[in-house]
């Protein structure tokens, strides 16, 4: 059997642990100066700079009430994007002022790098889909003048051109530049390019002077009126002229005080996470065991017999072997294979983030475990029990050869070949006593939801009981059960407004009524229905809103950057109590995807199909994804529901993070940490959740990904 | 009207009590205790090299069976033992500690760390043989790391020997008389200092303070039995 149960005193890589672990880290490239939106930048203008390449940074800065949150991603060294929430006191509603809750979304690119005699140069567009109230435009120019002393200056369009402006130079190209149309289409949330650059335009500029390693001085002249945030007396503006003082606390924080327009004091600070580095000191995993060298086979031609294969209980005592050298990695010997030369064992791998890592590791444990005469490792990692990833090829040899050479890994790579495991060829008879056939665990778990007007930050907290039981070989039945201790989910009555089918706007009555809750329980059936295929078929209920039967066929040679998918499920919505019982609405929804692994890291995917509310559309997803298995991406969902239906927002679109544990911790686990964050959640361009969805349970062991961490391979 | 976050493992410090046989997950409530512990007690310091070493006499080392290597960690003055566990088909001896740390030596020179915070994954041999009869000239040197995406990266760096000294040692109560060898390796932004004492007839290194890379600093290791 497995593991006993262990006690467990914090579940996730949430933000406290997080935060714990970067203060400990050596001083690395330090954190840019931000600005109060968030970006880099002085006090509320922006610079040409960028953040180092694929740092992510959150910011948060209040002043006069007006509370702005930012989580800014430097998407490429010269793209950034910034997603922002903010509260903003009397900004809303007419006559009766209210509090505005507001999202922006900002994007950055710099033009040209900065040279001895050139300054960098950026364009950036500031809240460029939202509602506007922070919509406008630049191009900055920013230079390094002295060490530690920097100066910009730039133009700005809409709100950064509201203080000391002038007519629009690019009216000249076009008079229609001159004017800026107001308000916004519809219901928000759709790219405003027929503002951009448009209206009045006024100059900003200003300095920063970082004092020493941690202390900087910023000022500026900015360009930006506060026209509505002074119109309703939130704050008075008696100067052009904002100062601040930014300390580095550390390496990952910042903390800032500023004096903006002569009247208000405002206070931020930003905390920022590298993906590129790791962080923590400790180590990935205790050594691997070394590479067994053969007897010199002249010298020693009785050590390389094939005698043994004669031998009855050769198997079961080389199986029993390979499993316990496996054992102390987490991971179990799902079936062995063993001719003379040649080896196929199949393994499920429960402990090790990196593939490459986990097939260095068995084939290092086959080369202490098995006869000097076999010559060939295929090894056969599941990505799923019961579902082969992939055959990898290993000579013997080479690992004898190759384990302590400065190309080793380059060298070993070059050798190995990757096959598609299909076929009876690389089929293992499996141990009869394959265990443990029924896993189960109990552990905490958090849900949280942001950015509900009546109360940004709701959360519940909880128990998970979640079991597993393996049926036959990829035939498992798996299910989840959650009971809330403490949490205020419930207290949500913000009723959906939705005029459309509600197929995911009801998520307050979810919360409210489901209590305990049958998340999960689904009969799963993962198989390979030919070369190159991969199948699923889910059936039960599949997610807290949803059950039925969702079935899926995956093409993806392992050798390919390129997957196709189809996918179509039966769903029928969930009663809101979340036990057995089942709602009037059901639908056919379905979707044609393709994947794609870019080689700088990027992987892209488009689905085309129909979406629960029965509307047809494409959803574009577009992901960074680190070595190490951070990833940061978004996407977007358009369907043929007019925005109208659809309601504030006008189409779906988020955000999403992934968090690897071990990145956080330092040890080998495969587990990870995701969030998800929507704007705004309503019923056009939503998709089933399904458990073990093909291409991400499949694609961590083809070569693609297999190569970028290849460097583990001998770890 | 709202947005939300849909936390897979959850965004909060919780205390509270598990159980399972899932493998998949157990690790995590390891590290959760350790992480835990070392919040509310710091660990406890280790004991100084120089009180273990004198610990370490001929008459315990005759108790003892096969090599083995005394090492100091000199960041945190950390001492460990380590026992030869493979030896390659190109040579390189693998020695392995009880805690989980491998050292991986061509010839004495070390060629590759497994288990330590910044591993050393690979690197060129010295030709401190050439070097202990004063004939090495400089050689270039290639050592690799994996960087915080795991990726490999490679610092070569040219490495000169200085001439060869005769001196003695004392080593767990031997006097060993001994060549000594400098080697000074520079390039990719670090100038590294190594030593070695080496009896060239045996093809022995008794002694060496090898740098391990840029997070991890010298490692001192004294072959206790040969």
């Amino acid at each position: 059997m497995g593991q006993a149960g262990r006690c467990i005193l914090m579940r996730g890589g949430g933000v406290a642990v997080l935060a714990l672990t970067v203060f400990a880290q050596p001083a690395q490239a330090q954190l840019p100066v931000m600005s109060s939106f968030g970006m880099v930048g002085i006090v509320d203008m922006p610079t040409a700079f960028d953040a180092p390449d694929g740092r992510l940074q959150v910011t948060t800065s209040i002043a006069a009430g007006m509370v702005r949150t930012t989580l800014t991603f430097q998407v490429t060294a010269r793209l950034s994007g910034s997603f922002r929430y903010s509260t903003l006191p009397r900004l809303a509603g007419a006559p009766v002022w209210r509090t505005l809750y507001d999202r922006s979304f900002d994007v950055q690119y710099r033009l040209l790098d900065e040279g001895r005699r050139r300054p960098a140069v950026a364009v950036g567009l500031r809240d460029l889909m939202g509602t506007g109230i922070y919509s406008s435009e630049y191009v900055v120019a920013s230079k390094s003048l002295a060490p530690g002393l920097q100066a910009t200056a730039g133009i700005g369009w809409g709100r950064l051109g509201s203080f000391g402006a002038f007519r629009n130079p690019l009216a000249v190209i076009a008079p229609a530049f001159a004017t800026r149309p107001g308000g916004f289409s519809g219901l928000g949330g759709v790219p405003e390019a027929g503002r951009w650059f448009r209206g009045p335009a006024a100059l900003f500029g200003g300095m920063a002077w970082a004092v020493n390693e941690r202390l900087t001085l910023k000022a500026e002249y900015s360009s930006d009126a506060y026209v509505r945030e002074v119109g309703r007396g939130v704050m008075v503006r008696r100067s052009p002229f904002s100062f601040g003082v930014d300390y580095q606390l550390s390496p990952d924080v910042r903390l800032g005080v500023y004096a903006l327009h002569g009247s208000v004091v405002g206070l931020q600070a930003t905390v920022g996470f590298d993906p590129t580095r790791r962080a923590g000191r400790a180590t990935l995993s205790p050594a691997p065991l070394p590479v067994a060298a053969r007897p010199d086979r002249r010298r020693d031609p009785e050590a390389w017999s094939t005698a043994w294969t004669r031998r009855a209980d050769a198997t079961g005592i080389l199986r029993s072997q390979i499993d316990l050298l496996l054992a102390p990695d987490g991971m179990r010997l799902a079936g062995l294979r063993l001719g003379p030369s040649r080896a196929t064992v199949r393994v499920r791998n429960h402990g090790l983030d990196s593939g490459p890592q986990a097939v260095g590791r068995v084939a290092r444990a086959l080369s202490a475990a098995l006869p000097a005469s076999v010559e060939t490792f295929v090894i056969v990692p599941e990505a799923t029990a019961g579902l082969a990833a992939v055959a990898v090829v290993v000579s013997r040899a080479d690992l004898e050869a190759l384990e302590h050479h400065p190309g080793g890994a380059e060298a070993i790579l070059a050798r190995t070949r990757f096959l598609d495991a299909v076929g009876p060829a690389f089929s293992t008879p499996r141990p009869s006593g394959l265990q443990p056939a029924f896993t189960w665990s109990l552990r905490p778990y958090a849900a949280v939801s942001l950015m509900d007007p009546d109360n940004p930050l709701r959360a519940d907290f909880g128990l998970r009981l979640r079991a597993r039981l393996d049926l036959a070989a990829g035939v498992s039945l798996t299910g989840s059960v959650r009971k809330r201790f403490i949490g205020n989910l419930n207290t949500v009555r913000r009723a959906s407004d939705s005029v459309v089918q509600r197929v995911r706007s009801d998520y307050g009555l979810y919360d409210r009524f489901g209590d305990p809750a049958l998340e999960t329980l689904t009969l799963n059936w993962h198989f390979r229905p030919g070369a190159n295929l991969y199948g699923r078929v889910t059936a039960g209920y599949l997610e807290t809103m949803y059950g039925g039967l969702s079935a899926e066929v995956l093409w993806k040679p392992v050798a390919s950057r390129l997957g196709l998918g189809l996918e179509v499920n039966l769903v029928r919505q969930r009663a809101f109590n979340q036990l057995l019982g089942f709602r009037s609405y059901e639908t056919v929804t379905g979707h044609a995807s393709a994947y794609y692994a870019l080689r700088n890291g990027f992987h892209v995917q488009v689905d085309v199909g129909r979406y629960l509310a029965r509307d047809w559309g494409a959803t574009l997803s577009v992901d960074r994804e680190f070595g190490n298995g951070w990833r940061v991406g978004g996407f977007v969902t358009i369907t043929d529901m007019p925005f109208a239906q659809f309601g504030e927002g006008s189409f779906d679109k988020g955000i999403r993070v992934t968090v690897p544990l071990g990145w956080v911790t330092g040890r080998a686990t495969r587990a990870r940490s995701s969030a998800v964050i929507r704007p705004l959640t309503r019923d056009g361009g939503a998709r089933v959740a399904v458990e073990g969805r093909l291409y991400e349970t499949v694609r961590g062991y083809h070569r693609a990904d297999m190569q970028r961490q290849w460097g583990r391979f001998w770890r | 009207m709202i947005g939300r976050v849909l936390s897979g493992l959850g965004l909060a410090l919780i205390l509270g009590g598990c159980a399972g046989n899932d493998p998949a997950g157990a690790e995590i409530g390891a590290i959760a205790k350790a992480f835990g512990k070392r919040l509310l007690a710091p660990a406890e310091p280790a004991r100084p090299s120089a009180q273990v070493l004198a610990e370490v006499t001929p008459a315990r080392l005759a108790e003892l069976e096969g090599p083995l290597i005394i090492a100091v960690l000199e960041q945190g003055d950390q001492t460990g033992a380590l026992a030869l566990a493979a030896v390659s088909a190109t040579g390189v001896e693998t020695w392995v500690s009880g805690d989980g740390v491998s050292l991986s030596l061509a010839d004495g020179v070390l060629v590759a760390t497994r288990g330590l915070a910044v591993d050393l994954m690979a690197a060129d041999p010295a030709p401190l043989a050439a070097a202990a009869r004063g004939k090495a000239g400089p050689q270039s040197r290639r050592f690799r790391y994996l960087d915080g995406e795991d990726r490999l990266v490679t610092n070569t760096r040219i490495c000169a020997y200085e001439p060869p000294r005769r001196v003695r040692i004392f080593l767990f109560g031997t006097a060993r008389q001994v060549v000594q060898v400098g080697e000074r390796c520079t390039g990719s932004g670090a100038e590294v200092l190594n030593d070695y004492w080496l009896d060239p007839s045996r093809g022995i290194v008794w002694q060496s303070r090898q740098w391990l890379g840029p997070m991890g600093g010298h490692i001192v290791l004294h072959r206790a039995r040969p």
